[in-house]
């Protein structure tokens, strides 16, 4: 999807200074810690059968 | 007069769907591809023109949720066709834009109407899809985002160039108004279709849940829950990578790898190709390493899992020696972000009944959006 806040706001103000390299490699950690909440959180995650 | 049954109509559905998706994001992407010469017409600088896209940003990410709402409230024949309509008007009353202001006006109005289309695609596909082949519904649906963002460049340009740019906000938002008909000529919920054969109706119900919920659909009930918050979190943190994608690809193979329009426009739009095939192959990973013993939730979250390992390929990107070899890494990219994007959507259609889940998937796209 197109759009979004937060990041793309980040990203124009940072990409002059600390250039690209590091910006991208943020959004794989963000990537790897979103998948780690969902790991550590799967358990929450209930069907509606069983709810 | 008897009704032709069709069989597997579910897949049908999630055609319907596909396109008005493809539709969709048509209209949304016309502005981009003739911001140039709006620019020039109107002689408006880019921060007034960043207002206009700000305006759209805005009202569909506070929207989201709303129209997932609504169309939980009204029921999705008649809640998707008045979005579409109302996007379609939206999009067409772009050729009667004066000014930045007006323009930005009507690219609110875009906004806070098309942000029901993916609350609606995900409660179509809980309404339609058992479980198990949920997933591979949504990698085709979400197929739509792209394609539509793919298609927007030669079919915007071409009729600015034999007509006018207005002409081209107005065919594209005609397209829509096609669309919502047949969207309400041809969607029922699977009890109520008239093409439905008993065999696929029979399939489709012994998939429901057995618990009659409450028929108020509460959106403080949705974000009181941990389950809910399991998925807008990861989505939330997923959402930069794609926004980082779609907006500073080509600028960052313009200035650190110095390749010149004409190589740029030749290829960077092989990461949204990539990103179409990830989404629709993470969807069939689901099912696969279900039949290999894993469990609905655990199969959706191997794949989030398995998108993010592979964010690490365009994490590298600053070491990449070459300008094709960075172009690689952004397909791998957005082949693993597309993959993750389709989990957790599917994710909210698994933990959610498909009376409340068009709300909640309005919360976790609002999230997302947020966080992008």
């Amino acid at each position: 999807m197109d759009g979004g806040l937060i990041f793309s706001l980040a990203i124009g103000q940072l990409a002059d200074t600390l250039g690209y390299g590091p910006l991208f490699a943020c959004l794989a950690v963000f990537d790897i810690i979103g998948a780690l909440v969902l790991v550590v959180m799967m358990k929450r995650l209930t069907l509606p059968v069983t709810a | 007069m008897t009704v032709r049954r069709i069989a597997h109509l579910r897949w049908w559905i999630v055609a319907l769907i596909c396109l008005g998706t493809i539709i969709n994001y048509l209209a949304r992407n016309s502005l981009g591809v003739l911001a140039p010469q709006l620019k020039a017409d109107f002689a408006f600088t880019t921060q007034q023109y960043s207002y206009v896209v700000g305006a759209f940003q805005l009202a569909y990410t506070v929207m989201q949720p709303v129209c997932g709402y609504i169309i939980d409230s009204v029921g999705l024949r008649l809640g998707f066709a008045l979005f579409a309509v109302v996007w379609s008007v939206s999009n067409m009353l772009h050729a009667f834009a004066g000014g930045w202001q007006s323009l930005a006006a009507f690219r609110g109005l875009l906004g806070l109407s098309e942000a029901a289309a993916i609350p609606s695609g995900i409660k179509a596909i809980a309404e339609w899809f058992p479980a198990r082949e949920r997933s591979v519904a949504v990698g085709w649906f979400n197929a739509g985002t792209s394609l539509g963002a793919l298609l927007a460049p030669p079919v915007v340009i071409g009729i600015s160039y034999y007509y006018n740019w207005q002409a081209a906000f107005v065919f594209t938002g005609a397209l829509g108004l096609v669309w919502a008909g047949l969207w309400y000529a041809f969607y029922r919920s699977p009890a109520d279709h008239f093409a439905i054969t008993g065999d696929e109706l029979t399939l489709i119900e012994a998939d429901r849940p057995p618990v009659v919920v409450a028929a108020k659909v509460s959106p403080a009930a949705i974000l009181s829950t941990p389950r809910f918050w399991a998925i807008a979190i990861p989505r939330f943190l997923a959402e930069p990578a794609w926004q980082t994608f779609s907006f500073w690809i080509p600028l960052y193979l313009a200035t650190e790898r110095g390749m010149d329009l004409k190589s740029i426009a030749l290829f960077a739009w092989l990461p949204f190709l990539a990103a179409d095939m990830g989404g629709v192959f993470g969807g069939y990973l689901s099912p696969i390493l279900m039949r290999r013993g894993l469990k609905l939730i655990p199969s959706r979250v191997a794949g989030v899992a398995i998108g993010a390992v592979l964010m690490i390929a365009p994490g590298c990107i600053g070491w990449a020696t070459g300008p094709y070899l960075a172009i690689a890494l952004f397909c791998v990219g957005g082949f693993a972000h597309q993959m993750i994007s389709v989990m957790i959507n599917t994710l909210s259609a698994d933990v959610f009944t498909p009376a409340e889940v068009a709300t909640a998937n309005g919360f976790v796209g609002m999230a997302g959006w947020t966080g992008g």
